[in-house]
């Protein structure tokens, strides 16, 4: 009689044999006790071997694995983490840091004084400068920023949305579409109001977001 | 090193897939470092004593793999499974460790290395029966001491495969990409390893 191979009986016991295959060898084990008793044999090969228990750890493992291990903490909180370390902790660090901060001020208070001491320049004529200054620079900043929505595909995008309105669109879609508008804004300003401006609760706020 | 995400993490991990808790851990999630330890420490432990066949030296190595899993978390692959990794370096950990002491040596009653009667009991490996009478229980715990030598005395590539085949449930494939070989050979060792263990548990036929 021909045997089936000893890895053709494996895989019978695996069950990973297809269809036919496995019919013609089970016909075979009903006339063959030699593989009957392999099988069996296999069979309680892997029983036992399945049963084999899984070691439990002592306690603390968990703990001596964490000991080593570094934490990535998202980038978000690090970025917080890294800007508390420059927020200055007591009076001395706020008049350091307010000192710091008005050393330009007083540096264009001093010009300012200088200017005005000279014959040509007047008080009058000194606002006019800096205000045509400041008007130039304002309207060529709109003007680069009008370009560049003009230019994006925002615009064109918004143009194309506001044609597709009905044409009963009237004074309470406004009225709701402002309002809708209003309320998201001042949302966002309390949110920010309450993330840079309450020092007191902002490590409690912090610790209360999962980002 | 830096502290561990302090906002409260209402997550059920155990929901979870792996993919998803390693996501939280990248978070920086110690909830999700931790699920992590308690889904896989004891087939490691397990994988590793087998290999190393002493208790504590296992339990070092399988920190030590945990350890360099889980620093490693950023460089994780969600395109391969995170047991086929966490089980190769586990095998690759218990082999580099076996080739530097030659410990391939059967101590199943406990650590070669233990000293004390205390140490030698803690080190000893228990088969837990389940709902079994005093005779079932000797008998299988006897049983599971038989196999264990055998497992101990075949080489430790057929173990790592055997192992992972039959106590852990992996597929060939998942096998041959922890132990990078190929998928032959995987089967060819688990093959001659059944055969290895079928020889010397011969004497334990009816």
């Amino acid at each position: 009689m021909l045997h089936p191979a000893s890895d053709r009986l494996e895989a019978y016991v695996e069950d990973s044999l297809d269809g036919s295959d496995r019919a013609v060898l089970e016909s075979h084990l009903v006339s063959c006790i030699r593989c009957q008793s392999e099988v069996d044999e296999l069979r309680a090969l892997f029983a036992a071997l399945g049963a084999l228990p899984r070691l439990a750890p002592t306690p603390g493992f968990a703990d001596r694995i964490m000991a080593g291990v570094q934490i990535r903490q998202p980038w978000t909180l690090r970025v917080a983490a890294w800007l508390r370390r420059w927020v200055p902790s007591g009076t001395t660090g706020w008049a350091l840091v307010t000192a710091i901060l008005s050393l330009p001020v007083l540096g264009a208070g001093g010009v300012t004084a200088w200017l005005l001491s000279q014959p040509r320049f007047t008080m009058h004529g000194l606002w006019m400068l800096v205000r045509d200054r400041t008007a130039d620079a304002a309207m060529s900043l709109a003007a680069r920023a009008g370009t560049a929505v003009i230019e994006s595909n925002i615009a064109l995008r918004l143009w194309e949305w506001a044609s597709a309105l009905p044409a009963g669109f009237g004074l309470g879609e406004l009225g709701a579409a402002a309002a809708l508008v209003a309320t998201v804004t001042a949302g966002s300003a309390w949110i920010l109001y309450q993330n840079l401006f309450r020092s007191s609760t902002r490590e409690k706020t912090y610790g209360t977001y999962c980002f | 090193m830096s502290r561990p995400h302090s906002c409260a993490d209402n997550v059920d991990y155990k929901q979870l897939t792996d993919p998803e808790v390693i996501a939280r851990a990248r978070e920086g999630h110690e909830a999700a470092y931790r699920e992590l330890i308690g889904r896989y420490e004891r087939p490691v432990i397990s994988l590793i004593y087998r290999l190393v066949r002493d208790r504590e030296l296992a339990e070092d190595l399988a920190q030590e793999t945990f350890i360099k899993v889980l620093n490693a978390l950023d460089r994780y692959d969600p395109a391969h499974k995170f047991s086929s990794w966490i089980f190769r370096i586990a095998h690759n950990t218990a082999i580099d460790q076996i080739r530097k002491k030659e410990l391939n040596t059967l101590s199943l009653d406990g650590s070669p290395h233990a000293t004390t009667e205390e140490a030698i009991a803690a080190s000893r490996i228990v088969a837990v029966g389940n709902d079994e009478t005093p005779e079932e229980y000797t008998a299988s715990r006897e049983l599971g001491h038989e196999i264990e030598q055998a497992i101990a005395q075949i080489r430790p590539e057929y173990r790592t495969a055997i192992l992972l085949w039959h106590v852990e449930g992996r597929p060939y494939e998942e096998i041959a990409e922890i132990m990078e070989l190929p998928l032959g050979t995987v089967k060819t060792f688990i093959h001659r390893g059944r055969n290895e263990l079928r020889k010397r548990l011969a004497h334990l036929r009816c």
